[in-house]
């Protein structure tokens, strides 16, 4: 994986912060800052605004990445913790295991003595804000992907694309094959594909608004995991004139399809929830107001 | 209220004004790539298959910018049924679709095609016209001139329709029209049951 596909890798140093200024790349470099306002905010070089901030009640867990699951890890020879969130897993890149060790300690406890903490309510707005919402964590950073125009004829309207299965890097995920053990057997790895991809079409049609709306968050995110193995393999394993390939993209096309609306359903739910809208200097919830 | 109105607008599932937005903005990344929904649609599945002509939501072209892909990664299908199969999420296709394999492929795409065309072929004996769905329109080229069209759909039908639409041709001209699409889109697909061509 090249440098430039990177998005949500944060790096905790400052010689680090050197290196990747230089590649141009959508690595956010910063110092951290560890608050006691129940929210770890990331602040880049120089900026008193964080550029992100995740609240401690998103956070579903803390994992270190094992160094012989990081073999594809841009980053070789760092160590790297992930940050799980619903939506999006945030890894955190340290230059010295102690330190990796230290903080997620420190995580781990803060994230246990979550509920017996009282903390400032305004200062947690503040930092509401700076939250990735669901839009931006399925858009990921600008500049990754062309924008995309959907404008028709002379309105030239260029939108983000909104990747929907980027809640892992592909160095986090298990592989639909291992390239290096089946490298010699094409014929295997499309085979391994197409089942992976029939599994996948079966699990999103799993998913109704009425199971949806009731089903555990784990069984949608073990979804969008399996979403992120896509991301694993490479588009030479297949035999672009097969049939074998014709199953392959229209159950992909008719999972991307139904990725897409019950996330359609899923906004507007969110939306409705939490959307406040500013009357008279006075916020009002939809629910407040309807 | 009008607020629930403006969110439900610009949040929720597609519509006539968003489609647009939604099937070219929702994207998987594959390997070292990246798909939308029109990408895989128009630049993989249906590479070597007609251009849409007068095409109209909910049907989406690629973007311009995509569209030299078609080269690169367009599949070698060319049969008229990946107009049936293929689900756009209008509420006038099935909201059910299959899993295909290749040992069950040109099967499930028969049932498809009986199921999709069941549902959208219209006959009216009075005005001898039949109505055809929109995509035989969209994708004419892929079918064939008006009869030639019909001729394709009606072995798809129910025998009643068949012989419904053999009287219309006996007894002289037949007007053929096309339907238009829904605009409302299924909130979310389901699996097709396994049937067979035999059992439809």
């Amino acid at each position: 994986m090249s440098l430039c596909s990177i998005s949500n890798v944060y790096i905790i140093s400052a010689v680090a912060l050197l290196i990747l200024t230089l590649t141009h790349t959508n690595i956010i470099c910063s110092g951290i800052l560890y608050t006691n306002d129940q929210h770890i905010a990331f602040y880049p070089p120089l900026c008193k605004k964080p550029c992100l901030a995740i609240s401690f009640d998103e956070i579903l867990s803390a994992r270190i990445c094992e160094e012989e699951d990081t073999a594809s890890c841009p980053l070789p020879g760092l160590f790297v913790l992930a940050i799980d969130t619903a939506y999006k897993c945030h890894y955190l890149v340290f230059i010295e295991v102690q330190q990796r060790e230290k903080f997620l300690q420190k995580l781990n406890d803060a994230l246990f003595h979550m509920g017996n903490e009282s903390h400032s309510r305004k200062k947690t707005k503040e930092f509401e804000s700076f939250r990735m919402s669901l839009e931006t964590s399925l858009t990921g950073s600008v500049g990754k992907w062309r924008a995309v125009t959907t404008g028709s004829k002379g309105k030239d309207k260029k939108k983000q694309r909104r990747v929907l299965n980027g809640r892992k890097m592909s160095f986090d995920t298990v592989p639909i094959y291992n390239k290096e053990t089946d490298g010699g057997a094409r014929e295997n790895n499309r085979e391994k594909i197409a089942l992976y991809v029939e599994n996948l079409l079966r699990m999103a049609l799993s998913f109704s608004p009425n199971t949806f709306e009731r089903a555990t968050d784990s069984q949608f995110i073990e979804f969008l995991d399996e979403c992120s193995r896509l991301r694993t393999m490479s588009l030479h394993d297949i035999d672009f004139t097969s049939k074998e390939a014709f199953c392959i993209f229209v159950n992909l096309y008719h999972c991307l399809l139904q990725h897409s609306l019950l996330l359609g359903k899923k906004f507007r739910v969110s939306c409705i929830c939490c959307k406040a809208f500013n009357f008279t200097h006075e916020l009002h919830s939809l629910h407040s107001s309807c | 209220m009008n607020c629930i109105l403006y969110i439900l607008a610009v949040d929720g599932l597609p519509t006539k004004r968003s489609v647009a937005h939604f099937k070219r903005c929702s994207c998987y990344e594959i390997g070292d790539s990246v798909f939308s929904l029109s990408e895989l649609e128009c630049c993989v599945i249906r590479g070597r298959t007609s251009r849409p002509s007068h095409i109209k939501s909910p049907f989406v072209d690629a973007p311009k910018k995509s569209r030299s892909y078609r080269q690169v990664y367009g599949l070698g299908a060319t049969d008229f049924r990946i107009n049936f199969i293929l689900n756009n999420g209008d509420k006038s296709y099935p909201t059910k679709v299959p899993i295909l394999t290749p040992q069950t492929m040109d099967d499930k795409m028969d049932v498809s095609a009986f199921l999709f065309l069941m549902g959208s072929v219209k006959i009216d004996s009075e005005k001898r016209t039949v109505f055809l769905p929109k995509v035989c329109d969209v994708y004419r080229d892929d079918f064939g001139d008006g009869l030639v069209c019909l001729s394709r759909c009606l072995i798809y039908l129910d025998t009643k329709s068949q012989l419904a639409i053999g009287g219309l041709l006996e007894g002289g001209m037949v007007s053929i029209k096309f339907s238009r699409a829904s605009n409302s889109f299924h909130s979310n697909l389901m699996l097709m049951d396994e049937l067979s061509v035999s059992d439809v």
